[in-house]
């Protein structure tokens, strides 16, 4: 009697694909929550982050648009063309399906975007050589026999800025320029160098969060991905702009009090300073509430030395952060479900805005939901 | 310098084997003229693409950032960026093994081999058109199909009152739309659906509206739809656009020279999937060889174009030879691929016998095209046909054999031969098995009064889940989404909350909307008198009760001013534990969140419900109504399956023939006459199609005035039997192993019922009367 045996399906060939924000930072965040928001495609029901994020990047990217085509004359813009701005990038997000939570949180992104474009803008813009370049590297996957791919590729979107822009400004004239000379030991042969820039539409995070050493690790990669790039120079630092510190909300200047206490923040005012004094009086009146533009700044940058080292030191947590991804996925693949798949980070703070807070197994708000608006504790608008 | 030979020596390693000599030919055939080729299913399309990039790289030494790739899916195209990568990445470890040559190893350690540029075309136009954009440009924003179709409803239709033009109802009558009597026109919802046929249509064929306009008066009144639609879309904002537009706006941008520079830029094009290509993006595809001398690389079979009823035109293929040398001034090389790596010679030969059987299909494929053979040494498994009395019969033989494979491991075949014993793999699962339609919806639709009655997917499922081992199916596509429970509870949960009363779902939508609605409230109340868990230390019951009187369960909480319906659906999904742990079942929870927050793009109230000021509710809810719960309801919305990992190895896989296209399985089943009982007019259209159906005659109608007039196109009948033919030759060149052919016994090829799938010509004769190519079992 002949016999036939079946070949088994093959799968599909496969190098999946990460972006560092999107994927590596919202998964240490919490892996169930990446799994419905980025897995399943659900939209958070309050994306207060995301459009504020999306929304200061659409603004800046205009501005910097208009500031290399000259379109719109000299610092500071008027309010007609901030208006306008603000405008064009409200308006595409809507038309994507992305709103503000509240009126009043958009006034306070158009506020907070003036400010960038204004005051921030003479700084930054004229260093900026190269806008929105893409970044994409493949790296081998951290190695187990049941994940489904060798390698993965990972990507990103940073600004660039020269040593050739930077050297053209007299010191003490740019706090940006200031901060890359302090840090940054020129060559003996001055060999021209690049500072990578990605801004962050949140808060200077404590120096306690896990965040903290995130966001200094991914703009280590994406050094990393950058210089492998054919018209990229050495990276020697890279800069991160934390667009809240120019106007911070109450609940910012709240957190900025609790991180000083607890000396949880590597930028403090000085002693004896009015700053210090406006930050322990708390929230006073409106943003700024007082504080100086200088510590704002100041507060608002972060400028981080590329090296070797740091860069292997970030691939590696950021290969094991993959593995843990690729591991749950193999996981839900064998046991058919999601929840005892994906690992979770609770906290109060991810918990309370978590749209799947009602559910997850490990959420303190587990249990049946309540109208209105879920579960105690949560208010119509979560954000400023 | 990288030679060819190194490069296909480490290529060869990375893949396990060699390229074989078509392969070869392809690979290292010039780069600087434009190549066609013709790849039958199973013989590496994707891997020739795929090595014929990577040699530009590594022996050209072009920058992959200059090479440009692109396909017809995002899943095929993330399949070729993993290949691109993967095999990129490892070609170069095994040459810096190899090469001792300094300059080489410093060029192979600098290549950033991540620079391809890879996607959909429709992808690629978004990025295209936002990175070559003047500053005051915004990039554009592509609309979710059925939030467009909204926009064509409202703008398109609903503005003017064209949906009641009387020109506009006889033309839609005359494609053999169904005519309501009580209206005198088709529905609203059908107006729509053929609104959207037209629009789509006049930009894949680069029509020119005015010119569409003068063919008569039917045309005029959907040119005044169309331009009332594309007002509506201004409208919205700059930028807004849906998927056929954003395509034409990019053919604009580069005959415009706004991408030039982008142009300048490249060395190379390659396109896979070429036979699905329609005029709108074979002018694109032209426009960017012309700007790169030529250099571009299409790949695709004639035999395997699907897509016409979206506007793909199988004869661009067939005639590309001559269109890229007009194009180009270059005479294009062409190959073929025609070694078949997937299947035995048995299965090949019959899915060869199959293409080539019909005399008068031969005319519509490329000339003298060299036939598929397997590159398998072995005759494998004969074909198999299961032919029963009616459905339940076939559907308990099904099950019986997939039980025997599945659960006994194998099943012995008798044969003329003698017997041959089928085997499953030790690792082998119920995954490795497909079952393949035209269709794999679960039921018929109701008509004239008649109640829906289960089709074969459904009675399969059944018959295998009531095995003493049951095996589990996988076919999201089998149910209505409004049929889906859960969506029926979640959506009936979401009225009884919004709409206590029952007073806003409007009586003029149309009845069977309404009744849907009203089914799922039925449901959704069954369902909180369950008490689901969890139901501590309050419950479903309370929560439903607490929206209905708007009253805070929480003390010292008061009811807010307006809510997104997003976070509605998010807290009653707390009582659903299958749509938070089922992986299979994220499809549905994606099609509500996207009903949900998509309809925001084009609605007043931005699917929110506002309840101060209190005069604001109403409007609020009945938006919401029409604008989410009705298109879920008429299942307008196509679910996702992207979302989905990977198709299930743990159940057997349903896919209909387009969405198995490009896939292989190692047992195949067919359905090639279950609903065949008769030779009723109704499916004749599904296996012997006399009569001219809509997308040939829309053809026929736009081609005068459009891109495609120069272009040899058949009869309107020829058309259609050339599209079953290769229907069903995808479908047959699935199978690894193991074809099996599905039918009742009045379908069987001694019958009368003429089937293109069993082996008869538009003559109406059938050489498989006589000689039947398959077993019956």
């Amino acid at each position: 009697m002949a016999s036939v045996t079946l070949p088994i399906r093959r799968p599909p060939y496969q190098v999946p694909s990460f972006s560092l924000t999107g994927d590596l930072l919202s998964f240490r965040k919490c892996g169930l929550q990446y799994r419905y928001l980025n897995g399943s495609a659900l939209p958070p029901s309050r994306p207060v982050q995301m459009w504020f994020g999306e929304f200061i990047h659409g603004v800046l990217e205009l501005a910097l648009r208009g500031f290399q085509q000259g379109a719109y004359g000299s610092f500071p813009w008027n309010d007609d063309v901030l208006t306008s701005l603000c405008d064009t990038v409200t308006s595409r997000l809507r038309s994507q399906g992305k709103t503000a939570r509240s009126q009043r949180a958009e006034d306070f992104a158009r506020r907070r975007a003036s400010l960038a474009i204004n005051q921030l803008g003479p700084l930054l813009f004229p260093l900026v050589d190269t806008p929105e370049v893409t970044l994409s590297g493949t790296r081998d996957m951290p190695q187990s026999a049941s994940f489904r791919a060798r390698y993965y590729e990972v990507t990103g979107r940073i600004d660039v800025l020269t040593n050739v822009a930077l050297e053209s400004v007299p010191p003490g004239t740019n706090a940006i320029v200031d901060m890359v000379r302090n840090a940054v030991e020129v060559d003996v042969d001055g060999r021209p160098f690049e500072v990578i820039v990605d801004y962050k539409g949140t808060r200077r995070p404590s120096t306690t969060d896990p965040e903290w050493q995130l966001y200094a690790w991914q703009l280590q990669t994406y050094a990393w991905l950058r210089q492998r790039q054919p018209d990229s120079l050495p990276v020697r630092a890279g800069l991160l702009i934390f667009i809240n510190e120019l106007l911070p909300s109450a609940t910012d200047m709240r957190r900025l009090q609790g991180d000083i206490a607890n000396n949880a923040t590597d930028v403090r005012p000085a002693n004896n300073t009015p700053d210090l004094r406006t930050v322990l009086a708390g929230p006073v009146g409106d943003p700024p509430f007082g504080l100086s533009w200088d510590f704002r700044v100041n507060r608002a940058l972060l400028l981080v030395n590329v090296s070797g080292q740091d860069q292997v030191r970030a691939l590696a947590r950021f290969d094991g952060i993959v593995g843990e991804i690729e591991s749950a996925v193999n996981i839900e693949q064998q046991r058919g479900t999601i929840t005892q798949s994906w690992p979770t980070y609770p906290s109060q703070a991810t918990c309370v805005a978590c749209d799947f807070r009602t559910m997850c197994p490990s959420s303190m708000y587990r249990g049946p939901a309540l109208a209105p608006l879920g579960t105690p504790g949560r208010t119509p608008d979560v954000d400023d | 310098m990288v030679s060819a030979a190194d490069f296909l020596g480490a290529l060869g390693d990375v893949l396990g084997r060699p390229l074989d000599d078509e392969k070869r030919a392809i690979v290292i055939s010039s780069p600087r003229a434009p190549l066609i080729v013709a790849a039958g299913p199973g013989t590496g399309k994707t891997t020739a693409i795929t090595s014929r990039a990577l040699k530009f790289v590594f022996v050209d030494r072009v920058d992959p950032g200059r090479l440009l790739l692109s396909t017809f899916t995002k899943k095929a195209a993330a399949e070729l960026r993993s290949r691109l990568l993967g095999w990129g990445v490892a070609v170069r470890e095994v040459l810096l093994a190899r090469i001792t040559e300094e300059d080489d190893r410093s060029f192979l350690s600098e290549l950033d081999i991540n620079r391809f540029i890879t996607g959909t075309l429709d992808s690629l136009a978004e990025q295209l058109l936002d990175r070559y954009r003047d500053f005051e440009t915004v990039p554009p924003v592509v609309l979710d199909e059925f939030v467009a179709n909204s926009v064509l409803l409202r703008d398109g239709l609903f503005a003017n009152r064209l949906y009641e033009d009387q020109d506009l109802a006889d033309f839609a009558a005359s494609h053999g739309r169904a005519v309501v009597p009580r209206l005198g026109r088709p529905t609203v919802a059908d107006l729509t659906t053929f609104a959207r046929v037209y629009v789509d249509r006049i930009n894949h064929d680069l029509i020119d509206l005015a010119d569409f306009a003068g063919l008569g008066p039917g045309p005029a009144a959907i040119s005044r739809v169309i331009e009332q639609y594309q007002t509506g879309l201004a409208v919205l904002g700059q930028g807004v656009t849906d998927f056929s537009l954003l395509e034409r706006l990019l053919l604009d941008r580069i005959r415009a020279g706004a991408l030039n520079n982008f142009a300048s830029e490249l060395d190379g094009i390659f396109v896979d999937e070429f036979q699905d290509t329609n005029p709108l993006q074979e002018a694109i595809y032209y426009e960017l060889g012309q700007r790169v001398g030529g250099r571009l690389t299409v790949v695709g079979d004639d035999d395997q174009s699907l897509y016409r009823f979206r506007g793909g035109t199988v004869e661009l293929f067939r005639a590309a030879a001559t269109r890229m040398e007009a194009a180009f001034g270059i005479r294009p090389d062409v190959r073929y691929l025609v070694n078949n790596y997937r299947a035995p010679r048995r299965p090949v030969d019959f899915t060869q016998d199959f293409i080539e059987a019909d005399p008068d299909f031969q005319s519509s494929r490329i000339a003298q095209k060299p036939r598929v053979v397997s590159a398998n040494q072995q005759d494998g498994l004969p074909i198999l046909g299961v032919f029963r009395q009616d459905l339940g019969s076939l559907a308990q033989e099904l099950s019986r054999v997939l039980d025997q494979l599945v659960n006994r491991r194998g099943l012995n075949l008798q044969t003329t031969d003698g017997v041959i014993q089928i085997r499953m793999a030790d690792a082998g699962m119920p995954g490795d098995c497909a079952y393949i339609a035209h269709s794999v919806r679960d039921w018929t639709r109701s008509f004239m009064g008649q109640p829906p009655r289960p089709r074969l997917p459904f009675m399969l499922r059944q018959a295998l889940q009531t095995l003493e081992n049951p095996i589990q199916c996988f076919n999201p596509r089998g149910e209505d989404i409004s049929k889906v429970e859960e969506i029926e509870r979640l959506g009936g949960l979401m009225l009884e909350c919004l709409d206590p009363g029952e007073i806003y779902v409007s009586p003029d939508l149309p009845l069977e909307v309404v009744q849907t609605v009203g089914r799922w409230r039925q449901v959704a109340r069954a369902f909180v008198q369950t008490n689901p868990q969890p139901n501590q230390p309050t419950n479903l019951e309370q929560f439903v009760r607490s929206w209905a009187g708007r009253t805070p369960q929480t003390n010292g909480v008061r009811w807010p001013a307006d809510l997104p319906l997003i976070d509605l659906f998010y807290q009653l999904l707390t009582w659903f534990p299958s749509l938070q742990d089922d992986p299979e079942k994220q499809v549905y929870l994606e099609v509500m969140a996207r009903a949900l927050t998509q309809s925001a793009r084009v609605t007043k109230f931005q699917s929110r419900v506002v309840f101060d000021p209190p005069g604001l509710e109403p409007p609020s809810i009945k938006e919401a109504i029409r604008t989410i719960f009705v298109p879920l309801a008429a299942g307008s919305l196509e679910l996702n399956e992207d979302i989905v990992e990977s198709l299930p190895r743990t159940a057997v896989n349903f896919l209909t023939v387009h969405q198995a296209k490009g896939l292989e399985y190692p047992v195949v089943i067919v359905d090639v006459a279950a609903h065949f009982l008769t030779n009723h007019q109704a499916h004749r259209r599904l296996r012997f199609p006399e009569e001219i159906d809509e997308v040939y005659r829309v053809e026929d109608l736009t081609r005068p005035v459009g891109a495609l007039r120069d272009v040899p196109f058949g009869t309107a009948r020829d058309r259609a039997f050339d599209d079953l033919v290769r229907l069903y030759y995808v479908a047959y060149s699935r199978p690894q192993s193991l074809l099996i052919l599905a039918g009742v016994d009045p379908a069987r090829p001694s019958g009368k019922i003429r089937n293109v799938a069993l082996g008869w010509t538009r003559t109406g004769v059938s050489s498989w009367r006589t000689n039947t190519p398959f077993v019956y079992i």
